[in-house]
């Protein structure tokens, strides 16, 4: 797992790579998907993962729905039309960024491009 | 996998009310969050109650309610990028009329004033407030940079809201600019310095910020306190100022003897309306006199610190370094104050009423008072006898102002 400084930076665009792909996720969802996907090395924490949503939802980057299930309630998370753009800027920023990196730290790691 | 109960459920719903969640919306993602992690958790060997308290775990330590706090942070700071954004227009904005607005001043073209007063105004309301709700909320960690964060917003608040009121000529103008260069001094700098002493790579910067708020503020200060008449000027300018005032005493005296003269004619040939307006004539001059002169024996008081009775005794040349700090609040609008430059200004124009009706011929020109072209900008004689000028110009602007109610004294005892 990689130390929390890496990570605070990065969270945001994780989450909406993740969005962008997949049409609704709920909040575990969302965790247990980067989980998965990087074999456990980048953990979201849940206390880092939903004030950041709720500020995207203020700012309008996400919508809500909501899906009772059985006694409780599931909240998913969808991207606007303009949190589609924000993703697409977040990315192609943190993708230049890693280039940057590469010419930099001059590692010759085999990154694959979004 | 397992699925909870409706009675673990609620039972999860109400812990989560209890450790402190109010936003009903945070707390249905925490509910379905928690109820997922120990739905998948659950084994059949462990029971309910551990696994609960396990995945609580997974929310930090300082538990559910931080999650809370930290949201609340950041859906207040959803204006983030409209008060950055204001916040920099309005640096760029207020700085550039402030440097504009010295340039025009030292040009001597209009609306100099108006604009440094726009400029430092919006600094004050719009650049500082934003600059420190954003500072604050930046480094809301360690409390040292909270303390810093206030007394830089107090001390610059200070600093420029006194300019403000020293361009208008409000009462209180110096001493806040005072308090806040204090509080700059021996309030800010030993902290910042501490703080960004620690910090090993900061050293040189720590340093360099020091030396230069310290030159700064000292410089400023420097100014308020003693505005010294220029050097080279000094000398030729001091040989007027006692000149001036030998010529005064002279003149008081030559007016003197005129008096005494024609208090002789008249006990010969008396007529009763002359020596009564020469009667008036020198009690309505004395009066104005003393006014003036205890006006500059105050003046030099407060500014020497001396008693008033030891300002009447001071050699004008020991005035030579004195400051003029504290004047404007002084001579314009302090109620308290016993002397004004309007107050003064007033007197004058009654003394010239009483000469006009007394010898109605007399050439009044010397007291004017009235407003008058400088520099393409009109400004008031009482701007241009006192305002933010050193003690000794106030001094020697008092003495020619003594000169003409003397010569016009003069001029009204030949008239009758």
């Amino acid at each position: 797992m990689y130390s929390s400084a890496l990570i605070k930076g990065t969270l945001k665009t994780i989450v909406l790579k993740l969005l962008s792909e997949t049409e609704k996720m709920y909040g575990y969802e969302i965790t247990q998907k980067v989980k998965e996907l990087t074999d456990s090395k980048i953990v979201i924490t849940e206390g880092a993962l939903y004030p950041m949503l709720h500020q995207l939802e203020a700012e309008g980057i996400v919508t809500t729905e909501t899906v009772n299930i059985g006694k409780r309630i599931r909240k998913y998370y969808t991207l606007t039309q303009t949190g589609n753009e924000r993703a697409k800027e977040k990315i192609y920023e943190f993708a230049d960024f890693i280039n940057t990196m590469n010419i930099l730290l001059d590692f010759k790691p085999n990154i694959k491009y979004v | 996998m397992f699925s909870l109960t409706d009675e673990q459920i609620a039972f999860i719903e109400n812990d989560i009310k209890v450790r402190g969640i109010t936003s009903p919306d945070l707390s249905i993602d925490l509910l379905d969050h928690i109820c997922c992690v120990i739905e998948n958790e659950l084994d059949g060997y462990r029971n309910f109650d551990t696994v609960y308290q396990e995945t609580l775990l997974l929310f930090g330590e300082k538990g559910l309610k931080e999650i809370q706090d930290e949201t609340n942070r950041l859906l207040t700071f959803k204006h983030y990028y409209i008060m950055n954004s204001t916040m920099k227009i309005s640096g760029y904005i207020s700085s550039l009329m402030i440097l504009s607005g010295a340039f025009f001043k030292f040009n001597h073209w209009p609306g100099a004033s108006a604009l440094m007063l726009v400029g430092v105004f919006l600094l004050t309301v719009l650049f500082l407030p934003l600059l420190f709700i954003l500072k604050f909320k930046a480094s809301a960690e360690s409390n040292r940079s909270i303390a810093l964060s206030i007394i830089a917003f107090v001390s610059s608040i200070l600093f420029s809201v006194g300019i403000i009121f020293r361009i208008m000529h409000w009462p209180g103008a110096q001493f806040m600019l005072i308090i806040g260069g204090v509080l700059l001094l021996l309030a800010y700098l030993p902290i910042y310095f501490i703080s960004v002493y620690k910090n090993t790579t900061n050293k040189l910067n720590a340093t360099a910020t020091v030396i230069l708020i310290i030159a700064g503020v000292g410089l400023f200060l420097t100014e308020t306190g003693m505005s010294g008449i220029p050097r080279p000027t000094s000398d030729s300018f001091w040989r007027g100022v006692t000149e001036s005032n030998d010529l005064l005493n002279f003149s008081i005296q030559e007016n003197d003897k005129r008096y005494e003269k024609v208090a002789k004619q008249l006990s010969t040939d008396s007529s009763e309306t002359k020596s009564e307006s020469i009667l008036q004539l020198k009690s309505a001059t004395d009066e104005l006199m003393t006014y003036t002169k205890k006006m500059k024996a105050f003046l030099i008081s407060k500014t020497e610190g001396i008693s008033e009775a030891e300002a009447e005794k001071i050699k004008l040349d020991a005035l030579r370094t004195a400051g003029g700090g504290g004047l404007p609040d002084i001579l314009f609008g302090e109620p308290s104050s016993p002397y004004s430059a309007k107050q003064l200004q007033n007197k004058i124009e009654s003394y010239k009423q009483v000469v006009e009706k007394i010898a109605p011929s007399t050439d009044l020109n010397r007291l004017n008072t009235g407003n008058f072209m400088m520099y393409g900008e009109e400004v008031s004689w009482e701007q241009s006898n006192f305002d933010q000028l050193p003690i000794a110009l106030i001094i020697f602007n008092i003495i020619r102002i003594e000169l003409g109610i003397i010569a016009t004294e003069s001029a009204a005892l030949n008239q009758i």
